[in-house]
This record gives structure tokens, sequence and C-alpha cells, in this order.
């Protein structure tokens, strides 16, 4: 019965605000201490994350010609909603949809959205999680109008906080490199490199 | 882990499926490259919409431009703009429009009546040719071989129920301004806008009416129904061959019975300024003008190759690609999204201008058989 399941999620979270504040579930201080030693990733485990964050452009690398170049993007907002399945003892995979839009120098927008699927790692001591994770996939770039979809690859890592047995809160901090290939217009060929850093809440399923 | 993989590909699949892909004319992070700041430019432009620039000669040779009631001049060499002083300039009105030819510089200012200012490169002279009509002058024109007409506004009527707009056009000559004809006196129609000659008669489009003939007896001319009211036309040049006439959602061949092109885009595209420039590579390239209106928020410009308009006339359409005179990354970062309010075309110095809408004066330098692209002036 997954279904329940996500809709409570999606309901936790949309209480998140409050609702981290009025939990009725022992806090992680509370818990057993086996559950704090031993690594509660196990075969069958599942996550649902939520993250709202910053959006930092960093450079455009030029594949055609070399050198790199400004973005010409304002620092701009990150946010993103993730699965994860625990097939293995500590390590996961799962999909990852997310959102990224930033203003232009010119006042114009642009915004990112990738689909990516998602490889996880989890070295927990307990009431701490670092949770390094690599991801690819297609995003969808869209400025000016104009609608690019492109490879993404992202790397980067997750270090929480297990605040319940439902909860977990902290930081994910990712690199993300999108890369536009043009078989008819090489010159134009480009490595996007971003970095975006969120706060984050994983429900535990 | 099969059906987590399922679902993945699945979303991948709606995305693709579901989100408009239009996958643009170059590169989309290239594009961003190019981005300027939106103030680049000089700060009397930005934003504003000049009324108009022109090239006066003399030493130093200047472009002249305005904006509201500033008049701003740089050095055909230079970056520079400066503000000019007007001597007498009236109070509380701007300038409507101005020309120029050779060394002299005409503008007018409006609601002010009657008000044309001539600056013959040291001396401005204020009363020039003793236009006395009682009414404003709205706009300037000058036709290629230096011919002059001033044309001035009458409304009447204060409410929207009985206002009316006349406009008379004059022709400036041996030292007085006279009329140009009884058909453009008085005449209830769009404000004439732009003047083109094949160096024996004129052409002065005026919204729904187009007027045709010598200076001094210029007649109505049988247009099509595809200029009218709610389908104005603005532009209007000569190549040396045909005049072209810029209208709504069409271009004309009014040398060929007004023959009409294929569509611009959309039949309510309203085609604000025509003009045949070189090419890149060589040859020479059409530029129309698109301004944005209610109806239709298309903006920048459309081109096409010159040549194409010695062809069957129906048969001319715009190009696909932007790489005339500029190139595809260029123009979706600069003129692209801004409303064309007119070309200019210093065919000595070979600079392109475009004035836009709120968007401020671009140029763009022919040389070497090269346009350098669009920039903020």
């Amino acid at each position: 019965m997954r279904t329940p399941r996500f809709i409570l999620a999606v309901l936790l979270t949309a209480t998140l605000t409050t609702g981290a504040f009025a939990q009725t579930e022992p806090p992680a201080s509370d818990l057993p201490a086996a559950d704090f030693n031993a690594n509660p990733y196990v075969r069958g485990e599942q996550t649902l994350s939520f993250s709202l964050g910053t959006f930092f452009p960093i450079t455009f690398v030029n594949l055609y010609a070399g050198g790199t170049a400004d973005t010409n993007l304002k620092i701009g907002a990150g946010f993103g909603i993730s699965y994860s399945y625990v097939v293995a003892p500590g390590f996961s995979v799962g999909g990852e949809i997310e959102g990224a839009t930033c203003g232009t120098t010119a006042e114009s927008s642009f915004f990112m959205v990738p689909f990516t699927a998602k490889a996880s790692w989890y070295f927990v001591k307990m009431p701490f999680e670092i949770v390094p994770s690599v991801s690819a996939g297609l995003a969808i770039v869209r400025y000016e109008g104009y609608t690019n979809f492109n490879p993404i690859l992202k790397g980067g890592a997750a270090f929480l906080w297990r605040q319940s047995s439902s909860w977990s809160f902290g930081l994910d901090a990712q690199a993300w490199t999108v890369w536009q290939f043009y078989g008819d217009i090489p010159q134009d060929n480009r490595l996007g490199i971003f970095l975006d850093t969120r706060l984050t809440a994983v429900y535990h399923l | 882990m099969k059906r987590i993989l399922n679902i993945a590909a699945a979303i991948l699949l709606a995305a693709a499926v579901l989100v408009s892909c239009e996958p643009g004319p170059a590169g989309l992070f290239a594009l961003l490259e190019e981005e300027e700041p939106l103030d680049k430019g000089t700060a009397a432009f930005n934003a504003n919409t000049a009324a108009f620039v022109t090239r006066v000669n003399g030493a130093p040779d200047y472009y002249y431009a305005a904006v509201g009631a500033t008049l701003l001049r740089r050095d055909v060499a230079g970056t520079t703009w400066e503000t000019v002083s007007v001597p007498g300039a009236p109070a509380g009105s701007i300038i409507s429009s101005g020309v120029s030819f050779g060394t002299d510089l005409y503008i007018s200012y409006a609601p002010a009546a009657d008000t044309i200012f001539h600056f013959d490169g040291t001396t401005w002279d204020a009363t020039y040719d003793n236009l006395s009509t009682g009414d404003p002058v709205q706009s300037l024109l000058m036709a290629s071989n230096g011919q002059m007409f001033a044309v001035t506004q009458a409304s009447t009527g204060t409410s929207s129920s009985d206002y009316s707009t006349e406009y008379s056009i004059f022709y400036d000559t041996a030292g007085t301004f006279a009329s140009s004809g009884a058909a453009v006196t008085d005449v209830a129609s769009g404000r004439p806008n732009s003047v083109a000659t094949d160096g024996s008669d004129y052409w002065i489009v005026a919204g729904n009416k187009v007027f045709t003939g010598v200076e001094n007896s210029l007649a109505e001319d049988a247009i099509p129904a595809d200029i009218s009211a709610t389908k104005p036309a603005f532009g209007a040049f000569y190549d040396g061959v045909r005049v072209l006439i810029s209208g709504t959602g069409y271009l004309f061949n009014a040398s060929a019975a007004y023959a009409k092109s294929g569509t611009f885009g959309s039949a309510e595209r309203r085609l604000s300024s025509v003009i045949v420039v070189p090419k890149n590579g060589g040859g020479n390239a059409t530029l129309v003008g698109v301004k944005s209106w209610a109806s239709d928020e298309y903006t920048g410009y459309y081109e096409y190759d010159a040549a194409l308009n010695a062809g069957l006339f129906s048969s001319v359409v715009p190009s696909t690609a932007y790489d005339m005179v500029s190139d595809n990354s260029n123009y979706v970062t600069t003129l692209d999204d801004l409303s064309i309010e007119g070309f200019y075309f210093d065919s000595v110095g070979q600079v392109l201008f475009a004035r836009t809408v709120k968007g401020g004066l671009w140029s763009n330098t022919y040389s070497g058989g090269v346009w350098s692209g669009w920039d903020r002036e």
C-alpha cells in the first residue's frame, strides 16, 4: 500500500514548518540505543526527500574552442523531490525531479527541470547521516522561449540529522553538470556547471 | 528494481511528450554567454524610444538622436553621446521628429505649433521657413533626394465621440512650406510616417492611406483592401527599382500595383519599417521591423535576401534564420524581444540603427563584408 504512504508524506511535507515542532514521535535522543548504532538503511527501506535552497551558476565550459565564460545568470533558487529504495545495505537507487530557476543579466529568465536516476550511499553515525550520491538523466532547459533537452550528471552529498524514526533534516549540496551538444552547430557546444545547495527534509516511509 | 526503472522511464517519456519543445536557433548556454546588461548603453536611451536618429555631415560628422525633449549627438567615429542645447526650444514640448540632408539638421517640436528648428552646423534657426498653420508638427519626412515634408496634426472635439485627428502635408520649397496638394490637407488618416521616392514621384505612407505624386500634387493612391484603418501600413523604401511598403502582415510592391508578399508571420503582424541593407558575405538583405500591439505581441524583425524582391512578389517570405546582418545568438539576445520603431541606415558610415519601443537605440556596423552584430548605443 504505497499510495496511502505517499499521500501521508505529501501531507506531512505541506505542514512541515509546523510539523517539525509538533512531532508525536519520539525524538532521536529518545530512540533505543540500537537505532543509533546500526545503519537503518536495510533492503526494502524507502525514503522521500523534499528540498529547497539556493542555486549557484558557476561557469560555462566551451567544449568547442576551450575556455570558460561567465554564465550571465544570477544566483537563483532550486527545489526538488526524490524517492529512494534501498536495494542493499547502505545503498539505494531512486529517482529525482528538480527545478532550478535564475534571473539573467538582461533580466530574462532561465530554468532547468532535471529528471534523474539516483544512486545513494548511506554512512550513519546516529543521529547523523552522510549520504553521497550520483545522478544521471535528462534536463529540460528553457531560456528565451526555447527549450532544450540535455544530459545531466550530478554528484554531491547530503548531511542529515535524524530527528526521529520518520524524519531526517539537513543540507544537500550537489554539483550539476549539464551537457549541451549540437551536431549542426558544434561551436555552441557547452558544459554548464552549477552548484545546488538545499535544505532537505527526508521522510522515511 | 525493474518497477523503479519503469517509473523513471515513464517520467522521462512524459516529460518529452508534455513539454513543448522549440529547440532554438542556437545553443542555449551559448546564447546566455552573449547576454548583455540592459543598462549597458547610454542612460538617456535605455528603456526609451528615440524619436529619430540621423547622420549630419560636418567637421566632424555627427549622429543626432532625440529622446523626449532631449537632443543628443555623438561623433560618427566616437561612442559617447552628449546632450545638445537647442536655443529657444519651446518649454513643455518634446522633439517629435528629426531629419537631415548633408550638413543640415531639422527637428520639430510638439505640441508647440509650427515649431521647426534648423541647424546648419553653426547656427540654430528657430523659425525655419515660417510654417504657420497653428498646428503642431508631428513628423518631418526627408526623401533621399533632399526633399523635405512637414506633417501637421489638427485635432478637434473633446470626447471620444466627437474627437478627430486630421493631418496635412507641406513640402519645403525655396525657403517656405507649401501645400502638397488638396488631397493631403486636413485628411483623416494615420500619421504620415515615412517617405520614399524614385527620384520624381513620392510615396508617403500614412496608416490607412498612401499619398503619391510629385511634391506639390500628392494624391491618394489606389491601395488594396489589405491596407486599411485596421490593417495600417507604416514604412516605405525605394530599393532602386521598386517602392516597398510595409503593411500589416504583408509587404507590398507599390511599383507593381501593390503586389502582395507572402505572409510575414501572421496577418495581424504590424510591420513597422522596411529597409534594404548589405548582407553578410555580399548581396543585400531586406529587413522588416515588427511592432508589438494589442492583438499581436510579436517583436523583433524579419529578414530575407533582397534578391527575392525581383522575383514573383507573392513568393517573398521571411528567412527562418537570422544570419544576414547578425547571427542567431546576437539576434536572440538583442532585438528579438523588442518592438522595432524604425531602422535608419547611414550608407556612408555603413552603420545600421534600430530604434526600439522603450528598448533603447541599437546599432550594427558593416565592415569588410561582415556585420558586427547588434549592440546598444
